[in-house]
């Protein structure tokens, strides 16, 4: 016994201490020389940082409106609203494109030119001039060549289930884009207007441009805007779509005659058939959460819930006929772990959830 | 300067202080995150990312556990690129791997039979525990963090690791068979230490 409990000891001993001197050793000189890569990224952080501010400070006159849009459905008819523009032509005829097969995030620059990102969000910046940079790469510069003859190049912006980008376009307008979202745009806005069409979720910040006055366009209706930030959730999938104003004033008109202006803090909701809603006061804070990483929901229907987590993590939920209807309120942090936000949300309902065949079955304790 | 002043710094921007920290956990970094990925140039990368994000991020605020933080984001940002890079839809699939070949074993042993077949058996043992068990377990007793400090790299309270802790021993012990209950049970408990009290 006493040689047993002395080997252990000095077994314990010995491993612990090998695995210790086991562990890789590094140079401090190459540490000193690795650091330069990293003060040259924060560099670079910082300039973009100080660019954008700048630019938004050039082009925001006044503080915006915030307008929160959801676009719904994909478009797969030419619109009544604006029967002439080949934005929704090229949406329409590339709708095959968007289920590409792969997880990635992808930005089609060109029906030739296609960038994947592999990350899990991928920053997207257009400068003035027109040069791309992805997550930092350099992707290309523009030469400023604008023929008004020629016909209008358009790019796309494809964010998978479980993904999310942020986008600065040319004109200073920002954009976040959630998961299972396509985004439509022009390479080059056109002098008079600027267009671009949703299909999912996005939260914009408009540059303020009198001149040219900023259209969402969906399916079922736009916003027009000449500088503002809103957010657009239209999900394909499903058959409400919704715009949140957060501040300013905006213009949602569905091409069949219905139009409507709303305030900040409401909510306008739009049916599967274009039909617009009535506005309605609400708090803003839980529609545009997500462009921080958070879910903020208030006595929502917990098949909802598993709704927005299935898009944010990439995983697919069944909630069962018992618990789909219970109602939670409470806050979320999505840069957690999925295991660690379900526990959370175990915390207040009484749920148990299993793993079978990839997916998660959410039950009844 | 220690690490929480070295904090203070890097809250203002300083980034010479930031500089310091990343020399002085860098290798802790790079040899936890190969625990959780073989590919070195990856890791190498993650502990870059983890820094830059520091800069980059408007939410920072005091910390009592730096370097639990920087393991901690280590792993976070790891654990992103990994799933990333695998398209992969199950994040918590990452095993911690710890790993020590059988000739370097046999060196080790090389005067002693019983002790080289002790130390097969335990490490057999111990790359059977859970992920969770595993990571308690090196955080603790290899790289001597207290209880508080291995919570904050996990992500869990310091209770939470304590149990981790003693319900790993356990199944060390079942695993080991009786006899080296005690055995192991007196190693471990050797640096002073309660299983319920202490931090």
């Amino acid at each position: 016994m006493e040689k047993q409990k002395s080997d252990i000891n000095e077994v314990v001993r010995l491993l612990v201490g090998y695995v210790n001197s086991k562990e890789v050793h590094v140079d401090p000189d190459e540490v000193m020389r690795s650091w330069f890569d990293v003060s040259r990224s924060i560099r670079i952080y910082r300039l973009k940082r100080a660019y954008r501010r700048a630019v938004r400070l050039a082009l925001l006159t006044v503080s915006a409106a915030m307008i929160v849009l959801f676009v719904g459905f994909p478009l797969l008819r030419r619109s009544a609203v604006d029967p002439v523009d080949s934005i929704k032509d090229y949406a329409v005829q590339t709708l095959p494109v968007h289920d590409s097969g792969n997880d990635n995030i992808v930005l089609m620059i060109s029906d030739e030119e296609r960038i994947d990102v592999e990350r899990e969000e991928a920053e997207i910046v257009y400068t003035a001039q027109g040069d791309l940079t992805v997550n930092s790469d350099t992707v290309s510069t523009k030469a400023k060549s604008v023929d008004t003859g020629a016909a209008a190049v358009y790019s796309q912006l494809i964010v998978p289930k479980g993904r999310r980008s942020q986008m600065l376009l040319s004109d200073g307008t920002r954009l976040w884009v959630n998961s299972g979202t396509r985004v439509v745009y022009p390479q080059e806005f056109r002098d008079d207007r600027r267009e671009i069409i949703v299909e999912g979720e996005a939260y914009l910040e408009v540059a303020c441009d009198i001149e040219r006055p900023f259209t969402v366009i969906t399916r079922d209706f736009n916003v027009i805007v000449t500088g503002t930030t809103f957010n657009v959730s239209a999900y394909p999938a499903e058959t409400e779509a919704y715009v949140v104003l957060v501040g300013g004033s905006v213009n949602v008109d569905n091409g069949k005659g219905e139009e409507v202006t709303m305030s900040p803090g409401q909510y306008l909701a739009v049916d599967s058939v274009g039909v617009l809603g009535t506005p309605v006061e609400v708090d803003v804070a839980p529609f545009v959460s997500w462009t921080h990483n958070m879910l903020i929901y208030d006595n929502e229907s917990l098949s909802e819930v598993f709704k927005k987590l299935e898009l944010y993590y990439g995983r697919r939920f069944v909630v069962e006929p018992g618990v789909s209807d219970m109602r939670v309120s409470g806050k979320l942090d999505l840069k957690r772990s999925l295991e660690e936000v379900i526990s959370v949300i175990a915390y207040s309902v009484p749920i148990v959830c299993d793993e079978e065949d990839g997916c998660i079955y959410v039950r009844p304790e | 300067m220690n690490d929480i002043e070295l904090w203070k710094l890097v809250l203002k921007g300083d980034s010479s202080a930031l500089s310091m920290l990343y020399c002085r956990y860098y290798e802790l970094m790079l040899n936890f995150g190969l625990k959780y990925s073989p590919d070195v140039d990856l890791v190498k990368d993650c502990i870059q990312d983890v820094f830059v994000k520091i800069c980059s991020s408007r939410r920072l605020s005091d910390l009592s556990y730096v370097k639990s933080y920087l393991l901690a984001s280590m792993r976070n940002v790891l654990i992103d690129r990994m799933s990333a890079l695998k398209a992969e839809e199950n994040i918590e699939e990452y095993g911690f791997c710890l790993d020590v070949d059988d000739t370097a074993l046999e060196r080790l042993f090389r005067h002693d039979d019983d002790k080289l077949r002790l130390s097969r058996r335990l490490l057999y043992a111990y790359r059977m525990l859970p992920k969770s068990q595993r990571e308690v377990l090196y955080l603790r007793y290899v790289k001597g963090l207290s209880h508080k400090e291995v919570a904050a790299v996990l992500e869990i309270n310091p209770q939470s690791s304590m149990n981790q802790v003693y319900r790993a021993l356990e199944r060390l012990r079942a695993m080991l068979g009786a006899d080296f209950t005690k055995c192991i049970a007196l190693f471990f408990l050797q640096g002073g230490e309660v299983l319920n009290g202490c931090l």
